[in-house]
């Protein structure tokens, strides 16, 4: 009988790990924990509840109802999910195998383009990046001088609606005037005749905006004998054109940069540039216009042979010290977990760690729109958090649990999956 | 009918046309005194208002006292300076290699195993095979001073052997000596063994050592030849025997620090004689050099040296980092030019090779390296003297000394001063004349609109004719270009292109009831018109010819 | 007295024509947190190194007037880390013109120029082992470098008496540049395997023609021919005889098996494998086979064939007693290992040591260099890193970093711009230089290299 009731057991447990857990909706309270508000400072000691999704309170929680879910988090840490303002998570699976990759559509101007419509919400690669505290990514399409529109997405959901966190922005790769690389054969005349060229396709490109602009405008005050065709190309850069949402503008070298500040004068537009390498060299003229910034991965290699060779880890700092607005990105897929330590760099080199947080938590939701949900630990904002044994930057640190929307997550991955089955083999070496 | 009197007037120039580019004397006699001029005999020698008397093709007597006898032409050379005519260490003067499209773009089958000849592994070739002494190559290193050059096919990682041959003179009997050495490169072959460095090293090691192996059997087979295999003919192999033998060095192109590194290596490995070839980049590997016992010569082809481009950076932000990046770059300029003395001061000797420059910017390199410390008799020493040793020809070639072959130079001022011209050349008693005529400099406005599409018509003696010139620059600030004309009908490329402050020159060829002759042309670029003459070479008869820049279409 | 003088002079030219190998320091690390490896942490120790050497570690150490002298108070000192993967230092990494090349050597092509190597030393890099490109199932011999900054030599980069080793490749990378490039087997892991048996069995027959030969050359009246020189079966055979290292490239669990088969085959031992992303499959297998395992902190799903790995695979090696490293196989990552080392406390909970064992013993291990470096030891050459903060904190920012007693890195001297040699005519607005090419070479090979 005990041991017909020990195998039930077991084949119960055995149905259960083999079902794919799903997220624990309803109200959770997290005791007794160390709250990094990001905003209002850290609170030792404190509780925060989660209800409807949104952080409720935070502080003294009084008595609480029974089907609040109580959480211990005595000696742990609650911080604010993570955001990373530069990744193509979601639309590239495995980077070298082409049709796993939905990043680059066909064209040079197509602002038009979409980057939420191509999300996989069952990309493997999202719970394996979830589980590390990084809740919130920007994922960003490529090519061309407007490859399309980036989205915020949170990494939970079963549908790109339902992982949309409500903000999305033309992006542009500004014409750049450096050498592509070792292969590129282009005379330094040949460069500057082709920088010169999308200088003048760009001109052109504004020029018909803005007559699309006049066009949509008097039709808008009713002019009815104005007829517009299909142009979906414009009607994507209008609200860039009329200051609506912001245009992300990726340059990186410090004369492009100094030409983008030049467009970005001229035009008008609300820019915030990404990439940015070599902003350290242009760090005051930035800070000038007042323009801010998504800077890295600040794990990478010097631009120039002869730049320090620190210089990635320092340049959010130079920028941040020059009075620039700075956020930091990975520019990755698989590899956006690592958000943290490209913060965690910037915070060895020049940063202090509050700031270093603050490029990848509550100023990436200010330039995104979306500071009124994401970014920081107050009430009213969205449930999206994490609980740590210590603070993400450290390898040391586990996170523990995490949040979106108040949705508890499931703290497993293809990663943790692996450990689990081969940490101890089963048969080892015997057949 | 008009076309027809144009015709019969291009027809009556031709007799005149056909000229080198270099005014050649018609010899009337074999005896040639050139007098009253400052004679260098050899480095670290000098004799005033001397004379050298040249007897057919060889140095009959030099000094202050010689006796012109009746007969002999003589050269007046007042106020003028000769020296021993120059050595070229290693070049591809006068060769003329067969294009070959298929094999650039060829697909073998095995890229692990591809044929020799695709691979660029024909050690086997020999000069003599390409030697094209009509090779507007050996008239330009003529004229800037060379009368004797090694010469070698090129491609590959083994293009071929050396040989030293006269730049003039006698030209159906050019060659001096036919081999002189092996010719080495680390160019790798497209997309095939070996393609890289890597590949280059490892199979040199296995050819090498392949040729030892087969060496020995075949010298013992010919001992004894009875109950052993006949031995495998391979002529990749046995163009490796003499340098096995020590019979030959292997002249290999190293111009980076780090490939002559890599010869070095594989002569400590293999055991061969050494000469690093078109060297740039060798002031830290005097020791090496020495203790290996290498030779070297020296590049000509290094970087320039403008006289400060006054920039004024458009931003002062970063000009304290611009200002010691240009710092550096200044200091490392200074060492290609100033190695030379450093190799001189060791006490290695070295030539110059001529594999990548181009033969007018010869001297004015040469002045840079004297600036930079090297003495002229040591630089002197590098053009004659020790190219001669190293071929080992030091008895007919080097000096000017009496029994030595009349090789010679004459310029109007010492010849490492600026400004300093070459007048006369002479090969093997054969006299080659220059002009004297200063070359300016090309006008920077007519430098950026130069290049491009250019229609012209010329007012010929015969009517108009019409027609497109294109003028294309190459990233190494080269020219090239084509012209067509309406007469002939024929597309024809340009040569000599040139641009002294705001003329363009060139010369090109058109053919016109099969016969072939040269023009010259010369026009004043201003804004984007010109206006000049051309003329057809030797006739002294031109024609004006003006014309306008196509606008350049945007994409 | 005479003799005397020419005695001196004598030693005179043998120290010099030591000290022209190359340069040996003399240091004294005072009060730091010595990290050893092998013999704990010990707080405010001192570390003396002389001629190059470690001589003693202790504490209130003295030295000669010669000795640099660091005050190390409230830093840590650790071993030079050493990355058993890299292709720095390199003018060409893949000579991909055939599946097996064997003969070629990157110890030729060897680039001290490289600023790569500065930016190493930087992250505490002190040896590195620049490896030939994976485009082969049989590549080229590596080269095992110390990162001797400052040398415009090849020479003195090569870590001399280090053991021989050579590169194999598994996998996608062969399969795809011979079979789907070329048309040449492999085109499938079957054929990869064959590549192999071939290769040795010709060898092996090579080594015998050879021996035969050897045997009879000078037996009297005797003719033959000697067999044809062949410096790729020479190679071979060379790792058939055990005296060079294999470190093979490969992902899968089913390609790790395959080899280890055909080693045994052959008799072959010297074993490591190389990214191994699925070695936490066959953990059991390898650890009981003896082959070592160098491996990335988390790179996986740049390729089809690292689709399903796990960043745990450094730990699960690790426990099931696989000799593990943790490599670079980039100019990127090479710059923080031990941040990389430090993820698996994240994967897997290591102990401090068991994760700096990962980029210092171990990878020492796995080169056959262990007897020289990898950790703290009287003895041991002085190739050490100061760092401030524990070297596995994200806070870690490494201070010196010396080869042999000679200071090659020093954050408070570091001039900006470290190039050894400067292109006169390169533009310098340009984001373009002599050794971006190379790497960036690496880099559009990219799919041949990892």
């Amino acid at each position: 009988m005990k041991k017909l009731s020990f195998i039930l057991l077991i084949a119960i447990i055995g149905v259960c790990s083999a079902q794919n857990p799903k997220a624990e909706g309803g109200s959770f309270a997290l005791m007794n924990a160390t709250i990094h508000t990001v905003t209002n400072g850290t609170l030792e000691n404190s509780n925060l509840l989660i209800k409807d999704g949104k952080i409720a309170r935070i502080g003294e929680l009084g008595s609480l109802g029974a089907d609040v879910k109580k959480i211990d988090c005595s000696g742990l840490h609650v911080f604010p999910g993570m955001i990373d303002s530069g990744t193509s998570l979601g639309l590239v699976e495995v980077s070298s195998v082409d049709r796993t990759d939905d990043s680059r559509e066909i064209g040079n101007v197509i602002p038009h383009m979409k980057a939420l419509t191509a999300v996989n919400p069952n990309s493997a690669l999202i719970p394996v990046t979830r589980v590390s505290g990084v809740t919130t990514v920007l994922t960003v399409p490529e090519g061309g001088l407007f490859p399309g529109q980036a989205a915020l997405i949170n990494l939970h959901g079963y549908t790109p609606d339902q992982m949309s966190a409500g903000f999305s922005a033309a992006v542009m790769n500004f014409p750049s005037s450096g050498k592509r690389g070792w292969w590129d054969r282009r005379s330094d005349e040949e460069i500057e005749k082709e920088t010169r060229e999308n200088m003048k396709e760009l001109a052109d490109i504004w020029t018909k905006v803005e007559q699309y602009h006049e066009l949509d405008s008097i039709k808008a005050n009713g002019g009815t004998s104005v007829s517009m065709d299909y142009y979906p190309e414009m009607k994507a850069l209008l609200p860039v054109y009329r200051k609506e949402v912001p245009l992300m503008i990726e340059v990186n070298k410090e004369k492009d940069i100094r030409k983008a500040l030049e467009w970005v004068e001229e035009t008008g537009v609300r820019a915030i540039l990404t990439g940015v390498e070599e902003g350290f060299r242009v760090a005051d003229e930035i800070a000038e216009a007042g323009i801010p910034v998504i800077v890295g991965p600040t794990l990478s290699t010097p631009a120039r042979d002869y730049d320090r060779y620190d210089r990635p880890y320092t340049n959010p700092s130079d920028l941040m010290e020059a009075g620039v607005k700075v956020a930091i990105r990975t520019s990755e897929a698989e590899n956006v977990r690592n958000l943290p330590y490209n913060a965690g760099f910037a915070a060895a080199y020049g940063m202090t760690e509050e700031e270093a947080f603050k490029a990848i938590s509550i100023i990436p939701a200010e330039l995104f729109q979306v500071s009124d949900k994401l970014g920081s630990l107050e009430e009213g904002k969205q449930a999206t958090l994490f609980i740590s044994t210590g603070h993400p930057f450290e390898t040391s640190t586990d996170v523990e649990h995490v949040f979106i929307n108040g949705w508890k997550i499931p703290m497993q991955s293809r990663h943790t999956e692996l450990y689990e089955e081969f940490l101890q083999r089963s048969p080892g070496l015997e057949k | 009918m008009k076309k027809i009197t144009w015709a019969f007037l291009l027809l009556l120039f031709i007799n005149f046309s056909g000229l080198a580019q270099d005014k050649e004397l018609a010899p009337v006699t074999g005896t040639v005194a050139i007098t009253n001029v400052t004679i260098v005999p050899e480095p670290g020698k000098k004799i005033d208002k001397g004379t050298v008397l040249v007897k057919d093709g060889l140095i009959e007597a030099v000094g202050a006292n010689v006796k012109v006898p009746p007969g002999a032409r003589i050269v007046k050379a007042d106020s003028m300076h000769l020296y021993p005519g120059f050595i070229l260490g290693l070049s591809h003067a006068g060769i003329k290699m067969p294009e070959n499209k298929e094999a650039q773009n060829a697909k073998v089958e095995d890229p692990g195993n591809p044929p020799n000849e695709l691979a660029g592994i024909t050690p086997e070739r020999k000069v003599y095979q390409y030697l094209t002494m009509g090779e507007k190559s050996v008239s330009d290193w003529r004229e800037a001073g060379f009368t004797v050059a090694q010469t070698v096919p090129s491609g590959g990682m083994l293009p071929g052997t050396t040989s030293l041959i006269l730049l003039g003179g006698n030209t159906d009997n050019p060659i001096m000596k036919a081999e002189t050495g092996l010719y080495s490169t680390f160019d790798g072959a497209r997309r095939m063994y070996p393609a890289t460095v890597l590949g280059v090293m490892a199979h040199y090691r296995q050819l090498y050592r392949q040729a030892d192996q087969a060496m020995n059997y075949s010298n013992s087979f010919q001992e004894d030849p009875s109950g052993r295999k006949r031995p495998a003919k391979n002529r990749t192999l046995e163009a490796f025997y003499p340098v096995v033998k020590k019979q030959i060095p292997v002249f290999f192109q190293a111009e980076e620090v780090l490939d002559a590194q890599r010869a070095m290596l594989l002569k400590k490995d293999l055991g061969f004689d050494l000469v690093l070839t078109e060297l740039k980049e060798g002031w830290d590997l005097v020791e090496d050099v020495k203790s290996s016992n290498s030779r070297v010569q020296f590049s000509l082809d290094l970087p320039d040296w403008d006289e400060k481009k006054k920039d004024s950076a458009k931003t002062e932000k970063n000009s304290e980092e611009k200002t010691q990046l240009e710092k550096r770059k200044q200091e490392f300029l200074k060492k290609y030019y100033s190695q030379m003395a450093d190799y001189a001061s060791a006490g290695i000797q070295f030539s110059f090779s001529g594999i990548d420059v181009k033969p007018q910017d010869v001297q004015k390199k040469l002045q840079k390296i004297v600036e930079n410390g090297l003495s002229t008799d040591a630089a002197l020493q590098a053009l004659t003297t020790t190219p001669a040793q190293q071929a080992g020809m030091e008895k007919s070639i080097g000096t000017v000394e009496a029994g030595k072959l009349a090789n010679l130079l004459v310029s109007n001022k010492p010849y490492f001063e600026k400004d300093a011209k070459i007048k006369y050349v002479m090969i093997e008693g054969k006299l080659y004349e220059y002009d004297l005529k200063e070359s300016k400099k090309p006008d920077a406005e007519v430098m950026d609109i130069v290049s491009g599409e250019w229609t012209f018509e010329a007012d010929t003696p015969a009517g108009t004719m019409t027609g497109t010139i294109s003028i294309l620059k190459d990233e190494g600030g080269d020219f090239s270009g084509s012209i067509y004309n309406s007469v002939t009908g024929e597309e024809k490329s340009l040569r000599n292109i040139r641009i002294s402050e705001d003329v363009l020159s060139f010369a090109f060829s058109v053919t016109y009831q099969s016969q072939n002759m040269d023009i010259e042309t010369s026009l004043t670029i201003s804004g984007e018109s010109f206006e000049g003459f051309m003329e057809i070479a030797g006739s002294g008869e031109s024609f004006p010819v003006e014309g306008n820049k196509v606008p350049s279409k945007s994409k | 007295m005479k003799k005397q003088l020419i005695f001196i002079m004598i030693l005179q030219f043998v120290v010099v024509s030591i000290w022209a190998q190359t340069k040996k320091g003399e240091v004294l690390i005072k009060n730091a947190t010595v990290i050893t490896i092998t013999d704990g942490t010990k707080e405010n120790t001192d570390v003396y190194i002389k001629d190059g050497k470690i001589s003693k570690i202790g504490t209130d150490l003295s030295a000669s007037s010669n000795a640099t002298v660091v005050d190390a108070t409230g830093q840590y000192v650790m071993p030079g880390i050493i990355d058993a993967h890299s292709h720095i230092a390199l003018d060409a990494v893949n000579e991909a013109t055939s599946p097996v090349t064997a003969q070629v050597w990157v110890g030729d092509a060897l680039d001290p120029f490289d600023v790569s190597i500065y930016r190493a030393l930087a992250g505490g890099v002190t040896i590195s082992h620049a490896m030939h490109g994976s485009a082969n199932a049989i590549g080229g011999q590596n080269e095992t470098i110390k990162h001797r900054w400052g040398t415009v030599k090849m020479d003195d980069l090569r870590m001399e008496g280090a053991p021989r080793t050579i590169k194999f490749a598994l996998g996608e990378n062969p399969t795809r540049v011979h079979g789907a490039g070329n048309n040449i087997v492999p085109r499938t892991r079957m054929g990869v395997e064959q590549v192999f048996r071939r290769a040795f069995s010709e060898a092996k027959e090579y080594m015998e023609s050879w021996d035969e030969y050897n045997a009879n050359k000078n037996k009297r009246g005797y003719k033959g021919m000697a067999p044809e020189y062949d410096l790729q079966k020479e190679v071979v055979a060379d790792i058939l005889r055990g005296e060079i290292i294999v470190h093979c490239h490969s992902y899968r669990a089913d390609e790790i098996l395959m080899l280890m088969d055909v080693f045994k085959d052959y008799g072959v031992e010297k074993l490591v494998f190389q990214h191994v992303n699925e070695g936490f499959k066959v953990a059991p297998e390898l650890a009981e086979f003896g082959a070592g395992a160098s491996v990335f902190a988390d790179w996986w799903a740049y390729k089809f064939e690292v689709y399903y790995s796990t960043a745990y695979n450094a730990a699960i090696l690790t426990k099931n007693g696989v000799t593990t490293s943790i490599n670079s196989d980039s100019g990127e990552l090479i710059r923080h290992l031990y941040h990389e080392a430090a993820k698996t406390q994240k994967y897997g909970d290591l102990s401090d040591d068991e994760a700096l064992k990962l980029i210092t013993l171990n990878p020492a291990k796995q080169l056959g260099i262990d007897d020289r470096v990898g950790s703290l030891e009287v003895g041991k050459d002085g190739d050490v890193v100061i760092f401030k903060n524990h070297p596995l904190s994200i806070y870690a920012v490494p201070q010196m970093t010396f080869v042999d007693g000679v200071k090659y890195f020093d954050i408070s001297d570091d001039q900006d711009d470290m190039r050894i040699y400067v292109d006169p005519s390169e533009d310098i607005d340009v984001m373009r230089s002599r050794t971006e090419h190379e790497k960036c070479m690496a880099n559009a090979e990219w799919f041949l290299t990892n």
